[in-house]
């Protein structure tokens, strides 16, 4: 199988309750060389999940990739505040389950789903 | 019956309030708890907690945004649009306004509101049918229950006491456990019920409201999860009654019965020796395994974990109208200057992006520091602000203030030396060097002059879950020795150190100093067993009193305990430097006499003699490891 479409729901803030459906073939995100589909989050508008009203989420906050079989991987890229996976601050490339909350700034997200187009 | 749109106005004023701005299910909810005699209030009422300490746990969870509005209006968020929904939907239904958005609310279950309410172990399902009765519980308004106490109670507090036990036909006040500073008192208390069965005695903390809520959310967020079996655990919500400023937590822990020993301090100032060494044991046995061994190694800054227990690094006074001129400086929190002294008294400084800690609007000082997680870097860089002219209302515990600008009126350090001033000393406070006051030790080298780089020194050492105030107050002796801990407004992830050298410290300053001769003399006498004891000696019985002796080997045992959670096997500096700056607390502490002062002062300057001897590092360099948020 091959994943390329991601749900992500924003859990609080001003945002809360908004879902944001990414998709590979539509050119969200892009392609690493290892094939890793690439989400990079942050508050500039360029970003592919952007948020941009929460002023302690840096330019360029986190990133999280997406193996072909649908491993999820978070890490932080530099921001000032951090980047959580429930409580916990991500230090390195940590792995991230479809349900489980995590956190840039103040703003919480959830994975909803994550699907292939098939074998 | 109240309006969609009441309901609606009051979540604005709320979101105003919190600078939000926006209307999400929160602010739905803390409306829904403003209504006086609300469905929601009495509605969480029966499921055990009150609207007031969910209003809290909803706010702390959310956070203040700093003031900025990025649109117009009060948009609704996504969430909060679909709840709105239903609640119509219900409306047109024929249920009141109040029924139905709370229906939507709970039936809706993924947002903030229902995350908090499960974390408080509220019992969703069975809030919701309560809702659903049609005539929903008025709050049962019972004659307050009679209070017999054996000391001075403020009626206020007592007050607390008929909300908390309103279930039981009377409540006696044993004892005080620890009258402590402030407005905290920690009872013991026996509550009996109409049948007159007995009931186990409770211990309870009575406290300012913040303090109590406060502590709850600690307790919930590091604490609850990681309890030992039969360990004092808090029973019941908070309980936060109207028309008094006070709260109480109500700690269960299977005492032995009234007239016995129960705090470590009294079984100590018994010099029962081997039941206190049985209970230090026993503390680190049972609670280690979840908290002091969990043995992540932690590489940090002193500042880190030891600011925030000193005394603030600046007092201020506030010059609203000033200018800030081309000499004066700009501080920020977390910064360098207040760990260096390069601020003085006199100089013009700007605060800038400090938050909110305390306000004490009688005395008219603000406690502002760098953040309010729970995190001891959160404490750090604390300044004292005087004249302010503080009202009610002016500013909120939690808010940033922006800028401040004020003269500095007095230092961290000055503080310390008006506080060794105090005890008397036959030398100047500002000393380099303390003369020795015993032919056994040598001159010390002054604690306080090497502050500045004790907080920046870079330390290895251990992260848990540590309690924060670990004293011999806050250890309880339960039933067959069993050691069990109160009060956990101060836990956290830290340095494991940070307990047992607190432990430590409370034992010398309360016990130990106790049965010295009084005075510089006795406290010398101490030291002098002190240094003998940290050359790994065994305690000089023959040059102190037989008293002293023993309460000093309470102390070896402690030793053994942290022996075992040094990070490099055998190198003390890192605990020492943590005694250093938990003895120079308790240089300002109330209840502490002056003798037992006296001791913390050379205590402190004795370990940094051993720090200064045994040099910066050891032997191996262990990794250098990242710092908790």
């Amino acid at each position: 199988m091959n994943c390329d479409e991601i749900v992500i729901m924003i859990m609080s803030g001003p945002d809360d309750g908004r879902e944001i459906r990414l998709c590979r073939a539509e050119g969200d995100g892009h392609v690493g060389t290892d094939g890793m589909w690439i989400l990079l989050l942050g508050r500039r508008d360029d970003c592919d999940i952007s948020i941009p009203f929460d002023t302690q989420i840096s330019r360029r906050h986190a990133m999280l990739r997406v193996s072909p079989d649908g491993q999820l991987w978070l890490s932080d890229v530099g921001s000032l505040n951090g980047t959580f996976i429930e409580t916990e601050r991500v230090v390195e490339p940590t792995s991230l389950r479809c349900g489980q909350f995590f956190r840039l700034g103040r703003t919480w997200f959830r994975v909803q789903s994550i699907e292939g187009e098939g074998a | 019956m109240v309006t969609l749109l009441e309901i609606l106005t009051l979540a604005q004023r709320e979101s105003a309030h919190q600078h939000h701005f926006f209307i999400g299910v929160e602010h739905l909810f803390l409306a829904l708890t403003y209504i006086k005699d609300g469905l929601a209030s009495a509605a969480l009422v029966q499921e055990g907690v009150s609207a007031r300490f969910v209003r809290y746990n909803i706010r702390e969870t959310v956070g203040r945004y700093e003031n900025h509005r990025y649109w117009l209006g009060f948009p609704e968020t996504p969430r909060a649009a679909i709840v709105l929904d239903v609640a119509r939907h219900h409306i047109a239904e024929g249920i009141e306004p109040e029924r139905a958005l709370l229906l939507a609310i709970l039936d809706e279950g993924d947002s903030v509101v229902t995350r908090v309410l499960d974390e408080l172990e509220v019992d969703i399902e069975a809030l919701r049918r309560t809702i659903l009765k049609p005539d929903a519980v008025p709050v049962l308004q019972r004659p307050p229950i009679p209070v017999h106490n054996t000391i001075e109670l403020d009626p206020r507090k007592v007050q607390v006491l008929q909300a908390m036990f309103c279930d039981y036909e009377q409540v006696e006040v044993l004892r005080e456990l620890d009258g402590g500073y402030g407005a905290a008192q920690v009872l013991l208390v026996r509550p009996v019920r109409s049948d007159r069965h007995p009931e186990p005695l409770v211990v309870v903390k009575l406290n300012d409201r913040r303090s109590v809520l406060h502590e709850r959310r600690r307790y919930d967020l590091h604490v609850r999860h990681i309890l030992p079996p039969h360990a004092a655990r808090l029973l019941d919500a908070p309980t936060v009654p109207d028309g008094t400023p006070y709260g109480g937590l109500k700690y269960s822990c299977p005492l032995p019965d009234v007239g016995e020993v129960v705090s470590l301090e009294e079984l100590a100032l018994q010099l029962r020796v081997d039941d206190v060494s049985h209970l230090i044991r026993g503390l680190f046995d049972k609670f280690g395994p979840t908290w002091w061994q969990q043995h992540q190694p932690y590489q940090f800054g002193v500042w880190r974990e030891y600011e925030h227990v000193l005394p603030p690094a600046l007092v201020v006074e506030a010059l609203p109208h000033a200018r800030l001129g081309a000499t004066g400086r700009r501080l920020t929190p977390g910064d360098k200057w207040s760990r260096d002294n390069w601020v003085s008294p006199g100089e013009m400084v700007a605060l800038h992006h400090f938050v909110v800690q305390k306000l004490d609007v009688e005395h008219d000082v603000l406690a502002l520091a760098a953040g309010l997680q729970s995190q001891a870097v959160n404490r750090a860089s604390k300044v004292e602000v005087r004249g302010l002219g503080l009202e009610p209302g002016f500013i909120d515990r939690g808010e940033v203030m922006e800028e401040l600008i004020g003269r500095v009126v007095n230092t961290r350090e000055g503080l310390l030396w008006d506080a060794v001033l105090s005890l008397t000393p036959p030398f100047a406070p500002d000393v380099d060097v303390i003369p020795s006051g015993d032919a056994r030790v040598p001159d010390l080298p002054n604690p306080i002059k090497a502050l500045s780089h004790l907080l920046e020194r870079q330390v290895s050492g251990y992260l848990s879950t540590i309690h924060g105030d670990m004293h011999v107050r806050n250890v309880l002796v339960g039933q067959r020795n069993e050691p069990c801990l109160i009060d956990f407004a101060q836990a956290r992830e830290g340095h494991v150190l940070f307990d047992w050298a607190l432990l430590e410290v409370s034992l010398l300053v309360y016990v130990v100093a106790r049965f010295a001769p009084s005075g510089w003399d006795g406290a010398w006498q101490i030291v002098a067993a002190l240094q003998a004891l940290n050359q790994g000696g065994e305690v000089p019985f023959d040059r102190v009193s037989k008293e002293v002796g023993q309460a000093l080997s309470m102390i070896q045992t402690v030793r053994e305990v942290v022996r075992r959670c040094l990070y490099e096997e055998n190198f003390w500096t890192e605990y020492d430097i943590a005694l250093i700056l938990l003895a120079l607390r308790t240089l300002r502490w109330q209840t502490v006499s002056q003798d037992g002062r006296r001791v913390a002062f050379l205590m402190a300057g004795l370990a940094l003699q051993a720090v200064h001897e045994r040099g910066e590092r050891s032997s191996s360099t262990p990794n250098p490891l990242r710092a908790p948020d």
